[in-house]
C-alpha cells in the first residue's frame, strides 16, 4: 500500500461514522440548531445580515442550515464540510504526507465543539453556529493557498484582509495570519501589512458598521461565550480548533511521528465522540422537542417512557447514581398524554419528579419550551410573548415564526399571522406549512383550541413556566367547560398533592365530563385523598373492583411499611398515583 | 449606415410603446394597494410614495400624471425613480391610474390622485425595537430623511452592550429642543447606563438618579423650547401579561411624580411629588410658559401594599390632563389646572401635545391606564383651546391602538404611530392638518421596497420631527457614554 495514501484512507474512515453518529444520536440538536435559525429568501434579510462583518459567512452557514431540517442531509453537509476543510489544510501543510493525520484536528475540534455545545444551544448568539465555524476555518485556509499566486505579497495581504473580513469576520483575519506563518520567506514588510491589516480593518469597519462594540469587531462571526468558568468547556474546542491551525506549519516540519495513523484517528474519533458520553437524556429532551413541534404525540410519549423506564431501571437496581429524566421531558410527555387522551391512564406509570438538566450553563425552562407548552395549554398570548423575547435575545427564527403565526391564529388575529406566514413562505422547508396554515386557519390545533378560555387575567410568570401553568391550572376560576380544560386541570392539580385542588379540579371534571369511566390514576387519587380528609364521601363514585382492592394494598402496605423505600414502592406499586403520591419529591423549579 | 437605422428604429419603438394599454375595461374600485396611498394628501418634499398593487392579476401598468409630467411603471411593485417623482411633484396633484392584465384583458381600476400641500419637516426620529417585553438586545435610534429613504442611526445599543456576558443595554426616549439637534437627549438603561445630554456642543452621561427621584431616575422628557431645563417624569413602571385579551400586556406606574432638571447647572428640582397623584408626560407649550401633563388619582389605603394594590387597580386608574403655568423669567411655577377632564367620561388621557400655535391639544385616550400603545381602544382626541370642545379625530384613528404622537415645527402635519396594520407592530403614519381643523387620510411613511414595512418586524416608537439631521454620530455618542 502507497505510504502517502494511508493515512487519508484512514481519515475516511472517521466521516463515515461521524456522518452517522450525528445524523442519527444527534439528531435533535441539529434540528434545534435549524430551528432557532433563520434562511429567507428576501433582499431585506439578506442585506442585513450582508452588512454585518462577516455576513456573507452568515449568510451561507444559514443557507446551509435549514437543511439540517432534514438531518440525514444537514448531516451530510456537515460531515463533507469537516471533510473539505481537512482536505484543504492537508494539501497545504502536509503535500509530502508527513504527519498528514494532524490535517484531521481542525475538524475534529470543531465537531467535538458542536457536540459538547449541550444547554448552550439556548444560549448561543452566532446565527448557523454549526456551519459558520468550518466554513471560516476554511475560507482562512484559502488565504494562503491563495497568496502563493501572487507575486506581491504585501498586496495581497492587503486586499485579503479588507475583503475577507467583510465576508468572513474573524476568519478573514485569521487567513492573513496564516499566509505571514506559512510563507517561507518572512519578509518584514508582508508581516508589517499583515499586522496593520489586521489591527485596522475591523476598527475602520467599526466606524461605520455600529451593530457591534469596537473591541467586539475583531471576533466578529466567533461564538462568543461569557469569560466564565463555566463556559470554559464550551469555548475550548473552537480555541483549540484556531489553534490547531495556527500550529500546523509546525506540525509538517516534525519528523514522521512514529504513532500510526489509526491511534491517531482514534484520538480524532475520541475528540469527536466523547463530547456526546452523558448527554442522553438532553440529546432525548431535543429529539422530544422536535417531536412536539411536529405534534407527533406517540413519539414524544414513547420517548418519554423510554427516558422514564431508564430511571426506573436504576432505582430497581439500587444504582446509586440514576439517569433521570429532565422535568422538561415529563412535562412533553404529560402533554403528549393529554393530547392523546392517556393521561388518566399513564401519567403516573413512572417515578417522574425529573431533574433541572445537569449543565454548568444557566437555562430556564422558559426559554426552552414556552412557546411550545403556552401554545398547546390554551395560552397563546403567553406563547405569542415568549416567541418575542427569545426573538429579541437571539433574533427570529423558523420556531419563533411558526409559534407566532400559530399563535396569532389561534387568537383570532389573521392580520398579525399573515406578517410571519409572510416570511416562512419564502423559506425553503416551511413554505408548504405556511401555506397549509393559510388555508386550514387553525385546523389541527384541536387540543390547543379546546383549551383558551375567554376569562383574562393580569399575571406574570416571572420566568417560571412550570409554577405559571400549576397555578393557573389549579388555582384560577374558570367557565371554560371544554373536558380537555378539566382533564388537564385534573392532572396539574393531582400533581399538587393538595387534596383540596384536587377535590376541586375533580368537581370540575365531573361535572363537566361526568363520572362514569373515570380512569385509574384519578380513581387511585380519589381514594387515596377521600382517605387523608376522612369525611369526603366517595361512595357512590362508580370505582373499579381491582382499584378497591388495590387501595387496600396500598393501606396495608403503608401500614406495614410507615417509611418505605423509594425502591419498594417502585416495586409494589411502580405505575400507580400512590408511588408519585408516597415518594413526597416535589419538582425542580427552573 | 446601418447601425444608424437601428438606434433610430429603437428611438421610434421606444417613444411609440410607453406599454400603457390602448384597450381596457373600466372598473369602478380603486386598486387595493399596500400601503394604502389612495387619495392623500402628501408633503411637497416628501420621498416617492412606493407602493404594491394587491389587486389579483398577471400584468401591471401604473401611470402616474401630473401637470408637470408623465411616468409609467410595469409590474405588481410600483417603485417611482426619485428623479421623475420630483418632477411630478412640482404640480399640486398626481393622478394614478392602475391598469391590471387579467386573462389577458386589461382593466382600468378605479383612478385615485395624491395632492401634494405644505413642506414636511425634513427629519424624523424614532425608536427601532422588537416589540418584545421584558427582554430585549438590538435597540436603536434612528433618523429618517423623509425627503429621501435614507435612514440613519443616531445611536445604536449594540456597539456598547455585551450580549454574551449578559451585559445589555436598553436606550429610550429620545428628545429634542424646539425641533432642532444641537440640544437632545437620550436614556441608556442598565450597562452603562445614565442620560446622554447633548448640549451646547457637548456631548455628556448624567446620572438622573438623585434623592430628589425618590421614585425612579428621571424617565419621559420634553425639553424646554428655548431654555436649558428638561421636564420628566420620574416612573415606577410594571409589567403583567394578560392571558387572554388582545391587548396582551399591561404597563402600569404605581408612583411617578415630576421633576425639572436644568442642563446647564445639573441642578434636579422637584415639580410635583404627590404620594396620592400618579404623574407622567411632561410636554411643554412652544412658548415654553406651560407645562402640561397627565394625572391620576391613586390613593393606596392604609396598609395595602402599593404594588399590589395597583395591580388591582390597573382598569380603574385613569388619567387627566393638567398644565401648569411657567414663568420663564423666575424660573417659578405656577398653580396646577385641569385642562381636560378624562376620568369624568371613564377614560385615560396620555400623551398631551399642544400645536404649535397654541390651538389645540393632541393627546390619546383610553378606557384606562396610561401606556396607550398596548390599548387597542386607544384613539387620537383633540381639545380645541379656543372653544374647550373635544372630538376624536375619527379620520385618523383605527380599531388599534393609536398612541404617540407630534406636531411638525408649523403645526401643519402631525405624524403618529399606530398598529392598524396587525395590531403588533408600530407603524408611523403622517397627516396634514386641513384648514377646517380637520385631518387629511393618514399615510405610513414611504420605503423604497413597500415590502419592507411588513418584513420589518420592529415597531417605530416615539417619532419626532426635526427640521435638521443629528449632527452626532453614534462613535460621538459611544465616546461620552464611557
Amino acid at each position: 500500500m502507497n505510504v502517502r495514501r494511508k493515512p487519508e484512507s484512514w481519515a475516511w474512515m472517521l466521516w463515515l461514522p461521524l456522518w452517522a453518529w450525528t445524523a442519527t444520536s444527534w439528531s435533535g440538536l441539529l434540528q434545534k440548531a435549524e430551528s432557532r435559525d433563520l434562511f429567507i429568501w428576501s433582499w431585506d434579510f439578506i442585506s442585513s445580515r450582508l452588512l454585518q462583518p462577516g455576513g456573507l459567512l452568515s449568510l451561507t452557514g444559514s443557507f446551509l442550515t435549514q437543511f439540517l431540517h432534514i438531518p440525514v442531509l444537514g448531516a451530510l453537509l456537515l460531515t463533507a464540510l469537516y471533510a473539505l476543510l481537512a482536505r484543504m489544510v492537508r494539501r497545504l501543510y502536509f503535500k509530502e504526507g508527513r504527519n498528514s493525520m494532524f490535517s484531521l484536528f481542525p475538524s475534529a475540534f470543531l465537531a467535538c465543539a458542536a457536540m459538547a455545545t449541550g444547554y448552550m444551544v439556548y444560549r448561543l448568539k452566532l446565527a448557523a453556529f454549526l456551519f459558520v465555524p468550518p466554513l471560516g476555518l476554511t475560507v482562512a485556509v484559502l488565504a494562503p493557498t491563495l497568496a502563493t499566486h501572487f507575486r506581491n505579497r504585501s498586496a495581497f495581504i492587503l486586499i485579503w484582509t479588507a475583503t475577507a473580513y467583510s465576508l468572513a469576520g474573524f476568519y478573514g483575519l485569521l487567513g492573513t495570519l496564516l499566509v505571514i506563518i506559512k510563507s517561507d520567506s518572512h519578509r518584514l514588510a508582508d508581516t508589517a501589512a499583515a499586522l496593520a491589516a489586521v489591527a485596522a480593518v475591523p476598527l475602520v469597519w467599526a466606524q461605520f458598521y455600529t451593530g457591534t462594540r469596537t473591541d467586539n469587531a475583531f471576533l466578529a462571526m466567533l461564538p462568543l461565550f461569557s469569560p466564565e468558568k463555566r463556559y470554559f468547556a464550551c469555548a475550548l474546542p473552537y480555541l483549540l480548533a484556531i489553534l490547531s491551525l495556527l500550529f500546523m506549519p509546525l506540525a509538517a516540519r516534525l519528523p514522521q511521528f512514529r504513532c500510526n495513523a489509526a491511534i491517531l484517528t482514534a484520538i480524532a474519533a475520541l475528540t469527536v465522540f466523547c463530547p456526546s458520553i452523558g448527554k442522553r437524556q438532553f440529546r432525548t429532551e431535543l429529539k422530544m422537542s422536535a417531536a412536539v413541534d411536529e405534534q407527533d404525540w406517540e413519539k414524544v410519549v414513547t420517548l418519554g417512557d423510554r427516558s422514564l423506564a431508564i430511571a426506573a431501571r436504576d432505582v430497581a437496581h439500587g444504582r446509586r447514581r440514576i439517569c433521570e429524566p429532565t422535568r422538561l421531558m415529563v412535562l412533553y410527555r404529560d402533554l403528549a398524554l393529554l393530547e392523546l387522551g392517556r393521561e388518566g391512564t399513564e401519567a403516573f406509570n413512572y417515578r417522574r419528579t425529573g431533574i433541572k438538566p445537569e449543565t454548568a450553563v444557566p437555562v430556564s425552562m422558559a426559554v426552552q419550551a414556552a412557546r411550545q407548552m403556552y401554545f398547546h395549554f390554551g395560552l397563546p398570548a403567553y406563547s405569542y410573548r415568549w416567541c418575542f423575547e427569545t426573538s429579541a435575545q437571539s433574533g427570529l427564527s423558523y420556531e419563533n415564526l411558526v409559534y407566532m403565526s400559530a399563535s396569532c391564529i389561534l387568537g383570532g388575529n389573521e392580520k398579525g399571522a399573515d406578517r410571519y406566514l409572510t416570511r416562512l413562505e419564502h423559506t425553503l422547508f416551511y413554505r408548504k406549512w405556511a401555506l397549509q396554515q393559510r388555508s386550514a386557519g387553525g385546523d389541527g390545533y384541536g387540543f390547543a383550541k379546546a383549551m383558551l378560555c375567554t376569562e383574562d387575567w393580569l399575571d406574570n410568570d416571572y420566568s417560571q413556566l412550570e409554577a405559571f401553568l400549576s397555578s393557573y391550572f389549579t388555582q384560577y376560576e374558570t367557565s371554560c367547560s371544554s373536558p380537555e380544560f378539566f382533564r388537564t386541570a385534573l392532572l396539574w392539580s393531582a400533581q399538587t398533592r393538595l387534596t383540596e385542588r384536587f377535590f376541586n379540579a375533580y368537581d370540575n371534571y365531573v361535572s363537566n365530563c361526568g363520572p362514569d369511566g373515570l380512569d385509574s390514576h384519578w380513581q387511585q387519587a380519589l381514594q387515596l385523598f377521600a382517605g387523608i380528609t376522612q369525611g369526603a364521601d366517595i361512595s357512590r363514585i362508580p370505582l373499579d373492583k381491582e382499584q378497591k382492592q388495590l387501595f387496600i394494598s396500598f393501606r396495608k402496605f403503608m401500614r406495614d411499611n410507615p417509611e418505605p423505600s423509594e425502591k419498594q414502592l417502585q416495586k409494589w406499586f411502580g405505575n400507580t398515583f400512590y408511588s408519585y403520591f408516597q415518594s413526597g419529591q416535589m419538582p425542580p423549579m427552573y | 449606415m446601418k447601425r444608424t437605422a437601428l438606434i433610430l428604429m429603437a428611438a421610434f419603438l421606444a417613444a411609440g410603446c410607453t406599454g400603457v394599454p390602448k384597450v381596457w375595461d373600466s372598473c369602478g374600485q380603486l386598486p387595493s394597494m399596500t400601503p394604502d396611498y389612495s387619495n392623500v394628501v402628501i408633503p411637497r418634499n416628501i420621498a416617492p410614495m412606493n407602493f404594491i398593487i394587491d389587486t389579483p392579476g398577471d400584468r401591471f401598468v401604473t401611470v402616474l400624471k401630473s401637470d408637470a409630467g408623465e411616468t409609467v411603471l410595469r409590474g405588481r411593485t410600483v417603485k417611482i425613480p426619485m428623479r421623475r417623482w420630483r418632477r411630478l411633484l412640482e404640480s399640486d396633484s398626481i393622478s394614478i391610474n392602475v391598469f391590471v392584465q387579467r386573462d389577458g384583458q386589461w382593466i382600468r381600476m378605479k383612478e385615485f390622485s395624491m395632492t401634494a400641500s405644505d413642506p414636511i419637516d425634513r427629519y424624523v426620529t424614532y425608536r427601532l425595537i422588537p416589540p418584545s417585553f421584558q427582554q430585549y438586545e438590538d435597540i436603536s435610534i434612528c433618523q429618517r430623511d423623509l425627503e429621501s429613504f435614507g435612514e440613519k442611526a443616531i445611536y445604536r445599543n449594540m456597539a456598547v452592550m455585551k450580549p454574551a456576558r449578559g451585559q445589555g443595554q436598553c436606550v429610550n426616549c429620545h428628545s429634542f429642543q424646539n425641533y432642532g439637534t444641537e440640544s437632545f437627549q437620550l436614556h441608556l438603561r442598565q450597562y452603562e447606563g445614565g442620560t446622554v445630554i447633548v448640549h451646547d456642543g457637548k456631548v455628556r452621561k448624567v446620572n438622573l438618579k438623585r434623592s430628589q427621584t425618590a421614585v425612579s431616575t428621571a424617565v419621559y422628557p420634553s425639553w424646554h423650547p428655548f431654555l436649558p431645563l428638561v421636564a420628566y417624569s420620574t416612573n415606577s413602571t410594571v409589567q403583567y401579561f394578560h392571558t387572554s385579551h388582545p391587548d396582551r400586556v399591561e404597563v402600569f406606574d404605581d408612583a411617578s411624580d415630576l421633576v425639572l432638571y436644568n442642563v446647564e447647572t445639573d441642578v434636579l428640582t422637584p415639580v410635583l411629588t404627590t404620594p396620592d397623584r400618579l404623574e407622567c408626560f411632561p410636554s411643554w407649550s412652544q412658548d415654553g410658559r406651560t407645562l402640561y401633563y397627565v394625572q391620576a388619582v391613586h390613593d393606596i389605603p392604609d396598609g395595602e401594599d402599593r404594588h399590589r394594590y395597583t395591580l388591582s387597580q390597573t382598569d380603574s386608574i385613569r388619567y387627566d390632563i393638567y398644565a401648569m403655568p411657567f414663568n420663564t423669567a423666575t424660573m417659578e411655577w405656577g398653580a396646577p389646572y385641569r385642562v381636560f377632564n378624562a376620568s369624568a367620561a371613564g377614560c385615560s388621557a396620555t400623551h398631551p401635545r399642544l400645536s404649535p400655535d397654541g390651538r389645540r391639544l393632541m393627546f390619546s385616550l383610553g378606557s384606562h391606564g396610561i401606556f396607550h400603545v398596548w390599548h387597542n381602544d386607544a384613539d387620537l382626541w383633540m381639545l380645541d383651546m379656543t372653544s374647550g370642545q373635544a372630538r376624536a379625530l375619527d379620520e385618523l384613528n383605527s380599531d388599534r391602538a393609536e398612541s404617540y404622537h407630534s406636531w411638525s415645527h408649523d403645526g401643519r402635519w402631525v405624524i403618529f404611530g399606530s398598529r392598524r396594520e396587525d395590531g403588533e407592530y408600530t407603524r408611523l403614519f403622517i397627516s396634514h392638518l386641513q384648514p377646517d381643523g380637520t385631518f387629511s387620510k393618514p399615510f405610513t411613511i414611504p420605503q423604497k421596497d413597500p415590502h419592507s414595512n411588513s418584513m420589518r418586524v420592529y415597531s417605530y416608537n416615539i417619532p419626532e420631527f426635526t427640521t435638521e439631521r443629528v449632527k452626532y454620530g453614534p462613535r460621538r455618542l459611544l465616546r461620552a457614554m464611557r
